[in-house]
């Protein structure tokens, strides 16, 4: 019983994160601008390797073809 | 009888496992795909060979060009059928139900009458823009106001199609049901798994419904991730997969019937299999020289003056947890985490101890560091090389980039890409350096027969795939090549696997170890300092290097970008 009070009381704890972190995170003015910015461009923050965030091979399409006009001047 | 070790090892089965899946994409995209595919997009090709030399972008252009950005192996058949099967949660804000499910709804008459009214004017659009395409080229396209007059006409008309394609993805009915794919997707990788979790000793049966506990976790934890809220603050599916098992571990108890689920290693070292194939080593010249300096010199000196610090200065009792939290703060986060501590076969504790920090350090650095580039008037290319070789989440240093501007966003992405390809020399760098020093406790010169004894095998895998596939890269056409291996095997196919192969792991882990341990192993904050004093040093050595290469010896790259 007392091991399932603590579980609920976790689930609870979560739940409370999930509802305040953003509350406290849009008191900050650099982590808004970081959200809009992220959120407009539709970016995948949590993405852990470069393949998981599609712009990243969007970046690096650009940057070969800027590397190649170099090469052509 | 004796079972040979090449079936009765975890390393290998991570081989057989993730080999087994790796065939089955180079025969579904690079054959069957690539086969059906080929013949269009050398047509598309062609004509934009041929438009290139007019001189504006022509509807045959433009429609060429689209036609190249669709025929990408994760359009082909397999690539949508995985899609599918390997989707995660969607995006939710309140209600985690629409994550799974959201009914058809039948769409409203307006909205069909508006995207057939769009169609229409595209229609309309588009005879002008032949029209004048036509008046253009009868003058040889020597009469610029001609030309002028001819470039307007075809971006109005791309101008009407984009606007069509987006109101026709709207008016399209957006239901959809998760439910069904998932459980094909868990009975699959259970079934799969189940095979190698046999062969190691285990029932299989009773691993499969184990494994079925550990799949739901993972489902929660990518549910949590989806949360739009979590997702922009970078909490990311490890986390939430550690938490989640970690709390339920210690508060009722794993359940007996989930514990011969738990594989963590196993799903681990084939997760990493998986992840050699995108190690595209091609890639790593895709900013010149200077990417190479920021990604691949300063990480190394780095990572090594980091675990010397953490043996030397701090005298971390345990090595691999010094040297699994170094190659996650120097190289690249969670995915440098798994590697290393997989190579030095360090304890689950030790990874989640290095998890843990990178994704509170990424959170706050993801949001400080544009900040500070900005208070300080740091031009973009040296705050998108700093961002890309100092943040450890890919995702993280896109958005910290994209804060800054375009031309840092691309810098940062790129740095990161090229570092990310660097965990498989520093995985197995960290694999031989264990066989040969570390685990020698005589201290004597060990032989090769000895090192291969210890080395764990599954780096081999590891290894194996990313030069298979860097070699497929480099060997066919680019343009094969980026929609086959790029647009296919790599984002449409082994990237959705390795997540939830990296999330289950992690809820394995979470559910087999308890907080009293991880307390232990934070025990006077040595990986705090360790962590901080590490990063310290990268951000100052990193923007050192980004500042000499980017501006002072290559210039004329930094113009161009």
């Amino acid at each position: 019983m007392k091991n399932w009070l603590k579980l609920i009381i976790w689930i609870a704890g979560i739940w409370l994160f999930i509802k305040t972190a953003p509350v406290l995170v849009s008191m900050n003015g650099e982590y808004s601008r970081f959200i809009e910015t992220a959120e407009k461009r539709g970016l995948n923050v949590t993405g852990l390797f470069y393949s998981e965030v599609p712009e990243t091979f969007k970046a690096e399409k650009m940057l070969k073809k800027s590397r190649v006009e170099l090469k052509e001047d | 009888m004796k079972r040979s070790t090449l079936l009765t090892s975890e390393d290998y089965w991570a081989i057989w496992t993730g080999g087994f899946i790796l065939m089955l994409g180079i025969v579904f995209f690079l054959i069957i795909g690539r086969n059906s595919m080929e013949p269009d997009i050398n047509k598309a090709q062609q004509v934009l060979a041929e438009q290139s030399e007019v001189p504006f972008k022509t509807v045959a252009w433009f429609k060429a060009d689209e036609k190249v950005e669709q025929l990408t192996g994760a359009n082909t058949f397999f690539g949508k059928l995985i899609r599918k099967l390997a989707a995660r949660p969607k995006s939710w804000s309140e209600n985690p139900l629409v994550a799974f499910y959201i009914p058809t709804k039948p769409v409203e008459p307006e909205r069909i009458h508006a995207v057939a009214e769009a169609g229409m004017q595209v229609e309309k659009l588009e005879q002008t823009a032949l029209f004048n395409e036509g008046i253009a080229g009868g003058a040889l396209y020597q009469n610029d106001s001609l030309n002028n007059a001819a470039e307007s006409a075809v971006f109005a008309w791309h101008k009407a199609v984009t606007e069509y394609n987006n109101l026709q993805k709207k008016s399209s009915p957006k239901g959809f049901s998760l439910f069904p794919d998932l459980l094909i997707f868990a009975l699959i990788l259970a079934g799969l798994f189940g095979i190698g979790a046999y062969f190691l000793g285990h029932k299989y049966l009773k691993f499969v419904t184990g494994f079925l506990g550990v799949f739901v976790l993972g489902v929660l934890a990518f549910l949590l991730e989806s949360q739009t809220d979590m997702k922009n603050i970078g909490m990311g599916y490890a986390l939430w997969a550690i938490l989640l098992g970690l709390i339920i571990s210690n508060t009722i108890g794993t359940p007996s019937w989930i514990k011969p689920g738990l594989l963590p290693e196993y799903f681990i070292k084939t997760g990493l299999v998986l992840l050699g194939s995108e190690l595209l080593l091609g890639k790593i010249m895709a900013i010149g020289l200077p990417g190479i300096f920021v990604a691949w010199v300063v990480t190394p000196i780095v990572l090594v003056s980091t675990f010397w610090f953490g043996q030397k200065v701090l005298k971390i009792s345990s090595k691999s947890l010094n040297v699994t939290i170094s190659a996650d703060m120097s190289v690249c986060g969670v995915s440098a985490a798994i590697a290393t501590a997989a190579a030095c076969n360090a304890k689950k504790e030790e990874l989640t101890m290095a998890v843990g920090l990178s994704m509170v350090f990424t959170s706050i650095m993801m949001v400080a560091l544009p900040a500070f580039i900005k208070a300080v008037g740091m031009p973009e290319v040296l705050g998108g090389a700093w961002i890309g070789g100092t943040v450890d989440a890919t995702g993280a240093v896109v958005a910290a980039g994209a804060v800054l501007g375009d031309k840092a966003l691309n810098v940062a992405a790129t740095i990161k890409m090229i570092q990310n390809i660097l965990i498989g020399f520093i995985a197995f760098g960290v694999a031989v350096y264990w066989a040969a020093k570390v685990e020698n406790t005589n201290k004597t010169r060990v032989g090769i027969g000895e090192i291969w004894k210890r080395f764990p095998k599954f780096v081999l895998g590891f290894i194996g795939a990313s030069l298979l596939f860097t070699m497929l890269s480099e060997v066919l056409p680019k343009d094969i090549s980026s929609a086959f291996v790029d647009q296919g095997i790599v984002s449409g196919y082994v990237k959705d696997l390795h997540s939830w192969l990296f999330c289950l792991a992690f809820a394995s882990i979470g559910l087999s170890i308890n907080f009293k341990e991880l307390r232990h192993q934070f025990s006077g904050g040595k990986p705090l300092i360790l962590y901080v004093c590490g990063q310290a040093f990268n951000l100052l050595l990193t923007l050192l290097m980004a500042y000499l290469m980017f501006y002072i010896v290559f210039p004329d790259i930094t113009k161009t970008i």
